[in-house]
């Protein structure tokens, strides 16, 4: 497979910019917490390939590690055993050089910026001035046009989690990590952004691994659903999802999206 | 219908409006002040109080009037003591809390003197100082500043500390140094739970400059205080009192201003 190829060249640096292979090649991983008696083993064995250019949601009940997996490849977590390959280098080059950003759960905004200083900041620290989109165009992007002088107490939830998504962008990483950036917003927004994240992936191209407790959720975004097992966590089912993009919402409506969920379920049913 | 009228009204007016605004909501205290004092003046004039006992509002005003030069002089040294107090005092905790939040030695080491040191009444430090520094101006600005450096330095290491670890991941996804988490982070987020702290110091150094002139000084107010008492002039020492509490006032009000401009943003957990 391409993910061999990518593993057994990682000092090439060209392979990153290649659109056809992976983005993402996680081997045998392992991750445990603690040690001793009290270790926790979070994920065992899991083996995924996440080709450039898609968009991946991961689904699983809670404790299967989904976040961990997020985590492990951002270099927040460190790998206990197997090996991760963003890009064709190790998650701590890629993190150094700005391949990836993470969205969290939280907007993690910082309250006393501004929108417009919220997107900003990656471009402050780091030595991350390199390339980069101009912030005010992203707020534009996410629809926060006019607001950007706002503080985060003046926005909502769904709007600080905007900023927080021209965030990531305004490094332009090929990877976006997005760990249940939505999970704490009501339906109605949840859709909404939903249908705006399709339509800045596919503005961008930028490869998306995307976190989520919601069935729903990860059959309408993604390409592919990696379902995860718990206890310990791992892989239990890499799904393709066979609807065409651009899709709108209604898509949910229709009797082939509804057999996707129906098979996910009974997949989580089953871990 | 009055009250929805009275918000709709054009805006031109609005600054003589909200000054208008302001006094509604002021005068309960301002009838309340002024009923107090015709309260203090009508029960020294019905008992027939001995002015040096309690001297009647009318006597403090007339001490006002004629020792006006004697309070002025007196004023002056107290200020400066009490502003280098709070300057050296709360700088003095503020680089000591830097110190501690980055040194985990350092804080074990020293945080517990810290707050022995805070157990001991104030009044039972000032005549050691004034033993070792004499009669000057130090001992009193020393007074003013150990005063002030507590509170400052328990804030200071609580505001610095008040960063949540969501903020710290997303700092490390942006490969920030430790020294740009400390502006742009640490700093910041300390901010209103310094400004707790220097509303506090603001009127406590005033106590400490006071409290240090009454052990064998000749000047400034706390030593006016101890000099009318001795002398049953109680107008006079009304008036020194009076004056003292207005520095603090003064002070505190410069305080609030200064984080009012400073902190636009809203803190969640600062009391």
């Amino acid at each position: 497979m391409a993910a061999t190829a990518l593993a057994k060249a990682p000092a090439s640096p060209a392979a990153a910019g290649a659109p056809a292979g992976n983005a993402l090649s996680v081997r045998n991983l392992d991750v445990v917490f603690g040690k001793g008696d009290g270790a926790i083993t979070a994920l065992s064995n899991v083996s995924v390939d996440i080709p450039a250019g898609s968009l991946v949601t991961m689904l699983g009940p809670s404790g299967c590690g989904k976040s961990t997996l997020l985590r492990a490849v951002a270099d927040l977590v460190p790998a206990s055993a197997g090996s991760i390959t963003v890009l064709g280098r190790t998650p701590e080059q890629a993190r150094r050089e700005r391949n990836f950003s993470f969205v969290f759960q939280d907007a993690t905004l910082l309250p006393w910026r501004s929108a417009i200083d919220n997107v900003r900041l990656p471009l402050e620290v780091g030595g991350g001035s390199g390339t980069h989109d101009d912030p005010m165009d992203l707020l534009d992007l996410v629809g926060l046009k006019g607001r950007e002088k706002a503080l985060p107490s003046e926005l909502s939830g769904g709007m600080r989690q905007r900023v927080a998504i021209a965030r990531a962008l305004v490094t332009r990483p090929k990877i976006l990590l997005m760990d249940e950036p939505f999970g704490a917003l009501d339906e109605i927004t949840r859709d909404k952004l939903n249908e705006e994240l399709l339509r800045i992936w596919q503005e961008t191209g930028t490869t998306i691994m995307f976190v989520t407790h919601s069935i729903p959720e990860a059959a309408f975004l993604g390409q592919h659903v990696l379902v995860l097992a718990a206890h310990p966590g791992r892989v239990k089912e890499f799904v393709t999802v066979d609807l065409p993009f651009p899709r709108r919402l209604p898509v949910r409506d229709t009797m082939e999206f509804i057999q996707i969920t129906a098979r996910l379920r009974k997949l989580l049913e089953e871990c | 219908m009055a009250d929805i009228a009275h918000r709709s009204l054009p805006a031109p007016r609005e600054g003589m409006l909200h000054y208008a605004d302001r006094l509604g909501e002021k005068w309960p205290a301002i009838a309340a002040v002024v009923g107090l004092v015709a309260l203090w003046q009508f029960v020294v004039w019905a008992l027939s109080v001995p002015t040096y006992m309690v001297p009647s509002p009318g006597a403090v005003l007339n001490a006002f009037r004629q020792e006006g030069w004697l309070l002025l002089t007196n004023f002056w040294p107290t200020l400066g003591e009490a502003l280098l107090g709070f300057f050296f005092g709360n700088l003095s905790a503020i680089l000591l809390a830097v110190w501690f939040v980055h040194n985990r030695t350092a804080e074990r080491a020293f945080y517990p003197i810290a707050v022995f040191m805070h157990t001991i009444p104030i009044i039972a430090v000032a005549p050691i100082l004034v033993l070792i520094f004499g009669n000057g101006l130090a001992p009193k600005i020393i007074i003013a500043a150990l005063i002030c450096f507590f509170p400052t330095l328990v804030n200071m290491v609580r505001g610095l500390k008040a960063v949540t670890p969501a903020t710290l991941d997303l700092m490390r996804v942006l490969s920030a140094s430790k020294s740009e988490i400390f502006w742009k982070v640490r700093i910041q987020s300390s901010l209103p739970f310094l400004f707790a702290a220097l509303k506090i110091a603001s009127t406590t150094c005033v106590i400490g400059a006071i409290v240090a002139e009454w052990i064998g000084s000749n000047f400034g107010l706390g030593a006016l205080i101890i000099e009318a008492t001795f002398n049953f002039r109680a107008p006079l020492l009304y008036a020194t009192v009076f004056v003292a509490a207005m520095l603090a006032v003064a002070l505190f009000s410069i305080v609030s201003v200064a984080e009012a401009r400073l902190i636009k943003w809203k803190a969640s957990d600062v009391h």
